[in-house]
């Protein structure tokens, strides 16, 4: 129903990324997430995601914290940064200063850095990959839906921490 | 079937979130989309509600104000979800931010994710760990080191150093045990 009701059909998350043309309102129905996807004039938004703004260029699956100009950047190890991570890139940005889309919470497809398996904690590796743990540390911010060599996409079912 | 396309396919079309508070004559299943909050609501006869959305009980013994940040009540009845104001900056329990005023007893409509809005009680920088604050409904920026009770981070600022109200990304969080 929503491939038929929505402008653009059924795509996945790059054949959305590449589309141009669009009106603020379009729809599209994205098969990677099983969502709809509303174009906002900008960005394509969905409802596990918030808008924010490039503090770099930004691709699809990288971890990112808000910085101290409360712009979207790549995400380290610092336990500074790791207490500001809000999320995974959806939709990214080639340079700063450009609206970008962060999946904030349910399934979100992230980098990677390492071989990971079904099951183990999705921990911050610093760059804004992942790798895995086996058991939750204050770096976790989910738990891992599949298993996937070293750098590739893998999604993740986001459950980010409270550092207290 | 007609595409769903640049405001068509909402009852509404595209409009800002103010704007849509402002409709009269709704009938339930009826939508809009929020063109600066990103989100498509859905009138459900008394909210205009999305996916980013809470009802409970406003149980603060005031009027809580719309962007007031507002907390699970404690020490309720056990048949009612309430919401109350807190002034203990830090709170752990902070549910979301009231999208709209709610009078004391009424219904209150909150946002617990996503691209809002929250009052703050002084100056607030940008990129800001947002918790609650001595004064209620108020955030301020989280003191200090990181404290459970940080609920989102402000992405446009208040000069200060009086109240004011700066856009936000609510995050909801996962209290480590």
């Amino acid at each position: 129903m929503y491939g038929n009701s929505t402008k653009y059909g059924n795509k996945n998350t790059s054949q959305i990324a590449a589309l141009t043309g669009m009106q603020t309102g379009d729809t599209v129905f994205n098969l990677d997430y099983g969502m709809v996807e509303v174009y906002n004039g900008a960005v394509w938004t969905n409802t596990c995601s918030v808008v924010a703004t490039s503090g770099s260029g930004l691709s699809e699956g990288q971890l990112v914290y808000i910085n101290t100009s409360g712009k979207v950047v790549l995400l380290s190890t610092s336990t500074t940064e790791v207490k500001k991570a809000i999320g995974v890139v959806q939709y990214g940005a080639l340079a700063t200063d450009q609206t970008v889309l962060i999946r904030t919470h349910g399934i979100a497809k992230c980098f990677a850095s390492t071989a990971v398996t079904i099951g183990n904690y999705a921990t911050t590796a610093g760059s804004g990959e992942m790798t895995q743990t086996t058991s939750a540390t204050t770096s976790t911010f989910g738990r891992i839906l599949q298993t996937v060599g070293i750098d590739n996409l893998c999604y993740v079912a986001l459950t980010f921490i409270e550092r207290g | 079937m007609a595409h769903i396309s640049n405001g068509q396919g909402y009852t509404y079309g595209l409009k800002t979130f103010a704007q849509i508070q402002a409709l009269t004559g709704m009938s339930t299943g009826e939508t809009a989309y929020c063109t600066d909050r990103n989100r498509v609501l859905t009138w459900d006869g008394t909210f205009w509600m999305c996916d980013d959305f809470v009802v409970m009980r406003n149980r603060a013994g005031a009027t809580v104000n719309q962007w007031d940040v507002v907390v699970v009540q404690t020490g309720g009845t056990t048949t009612e979800i309430a919401c109350v104001r807190s002034a203990t900056p830090g709170d752990a329990r902070v549910v979301g931010v009231a999208v709209l005023s709610a009078a004391n007893g009424a219904l209150c409509c909150i946002a617990v994710k996503g691209n809002w809005r929250v009052n703050v009680r002084t100056t607030t920088a940008l990129g800001s760990d947002l918790t609650t604050s001595t004064v209620l409904g108020s955030a301020q920026v989280n003191a200090g080191s990181y404290s459970k009770g940080v609920f989102g981070f402000a992405t446009t600022a208040n000069a200060g150093p009086g109240t004011g109200t700066v856009d936000c990304i609510i995050v909801a969080r996962k209290e480590l045990v």
